[in-house]
């Protein structure tokens, strides 16, 4: 079998023989093909299916992040609103804001350590179960709890929205 | 030679609009009151006569259209413009006691009354003993551990007057606090108001349609599409 070169060459192939170099450099410059040893093209299989798992892995993780945020908003929205009437009396009697947004930002913060708490232990209890080994880094757990933290105190924001708007006039409701 | 004792409270011609062209409403009208230290004032009438927003007024939570406010000597509100911090200002120098107790459910009865006077800076250690002191001085002492939900109407009022006058306030603004007792409880709460004002020299407004308890007043105020007249029923009981 042979190849047309670009200069109307025929390059002879051999069944079983690799590519010499000067093969490999001019069917590079045909522009719409890329050229691969074999080594190169095992890397490039590993590393592409690699990345597509890892690329799959971060999207589910980006969702249950974004789903887990939204339902701690909604508690801390709901919580909230169980103590507005009493949010309204501490304001009639004269709580300043800060000392409300800090009764809010508490609770969120309790919520994220006791959720990261209890993902913690039960994680150390399933993931023998897994068909794959999970290993928590260190390092790992710091950044868990650092976005952990992070998604708590900005899903307290629509609850601390609501109680900085309501009037001390609701407590004599 | 009997020295008239200082304005606890001045309310000045007092008016109140709400919306305004076709849908205005005028709720209270040239409303004016004078409270002195230790001195108790009723202010009866119907429901709609503008009590409550007069009170809230003088609350210093709904602002007046017009008007003018003096608390202790200090003016706090003219018209709709305040010449303080009234939030903070409610928290030194106002007391506040409703129809329901509006105790915080999930604090229990010495952490309700703690809580007045820890936003006021004293600290934990400070405010429990003013608190056991105000409720042993309200015969509650003995359920200061317990919840709100534990007490009766009449002990949850009791813990409420306590929280009102946790820090010393020269005001004292009640709304009904009758309202949810028995007769009997009434009495006793507001018997509770007189002698408050009388011993601890703060000046008590109690907005009450209680008519059996009227002898416990020195002033009585009526309310009346927004106008406020004064009465001298005390006189005439006695």
């Amino acid at each position: 079998m042979s190849w047309p070169t670009d200069k109307g060459h025929w390059i002879p192939l051999t069944a079983g023989r690799p590519l010499g170099q000067s093969h490999y450099e001019m069917i590079a410059g045909w522009g719409d093909v890329s050229v691969f040893t074999a080594d190169g093209e095992r890397e490039l299989l590993l590393k592409g299916s690699v990345e597509k798992v890892r690329k799959q892995i971060g999207l589910f993780r980006v969702l249950l992040t974004i789903i887990a945020a939204i339902i701690i908003t909604l508690i801390l929205y709901t919580l909230t609103l169980d103590k507005i009437h009493s949010i309204a009396l501490l304001k009639l009697i004269g709580a300043p804001n800060t000392v409300i947004l800090g009764l809010i930002l508490q609770q969120a913060i309790i919520l994220g350590i006791v959720g990261f708490a209890i993902a913690y232990l039960v994680g150390g209890q399933l993931f023998p179960m897994f068909p794959r080994r999970v290993i928590l880094a260190g390092e790992d757990l710091i950044q868990l709890a650092g976005i952990v933290l992070g998604i708590s105190v900005l899903s307290s924001l629509l609850g601390i929205w609501k109680a900085m708007k309501v009037s001390p006039n609701e407590a004599l409701a | 030679m009997n020295e008239k004792p200082p304005l606890a409270i001045e309310a000045e011609s007092l008016t109140k609009i709400y919306g305004s062209g076709n849908t205005e409403v005028v709720a209270m009208r040239d409303a004016s009151m004078q409270v002195a230290s230790g001195e108790v004032v009723a202010l009866l009438g119907p429901s709609g006569s503008g009590k409550s927003t007069f009170l809230t007024a003088v609350g210093l939570i709904n602002p007046p259209t017009s008007g003018r406010i003096t608390i202790g000597g200090r003016l706090v509100q003219d018209g709709p413009n305040a010449h303080t911090n009234l939030r903070s200002f409610r928290r030194q120098h106002l007391g506040f006691i409703f129809q329901k107790s509006n105790l915080i459910p999930f604090l229990t009865a010495i952490e309700n009354i703690q809580i007045a006077m820890q936003l006021s800076g004293q600290s934990s250690r400070q405010s429990r003993i003013r608190a056991m002191e105000l409720l042993d001085y309200l015969g509650v002492a003995d359920r200061a551990s317990s919840y709100p939900s534990m007490l009766s109407g009449g002990q949850q009022q009791r813990v409420a007057v306590a929280r009102a006058l946790a820090n010393h306030p020269s005001v004292i603004l009640a709304d009904e606090p009758t309202a949810a007792l028995d007769s009997q409880r009434g009495r006793q709460v507001m018997e509770l108001f007189a002698r408050v004002a009388h011993e601890q020299g703060a000046g008590v407004i109690v907005v009450t349609h209680d008519q059996r308890s009227l002898d416990v007043f020195d002033t009585i105020y009526e309310m009346e599409d927004g106008k406020m007249q004064k009465q001298a029923l005390q006189e005439q009981a006695t």
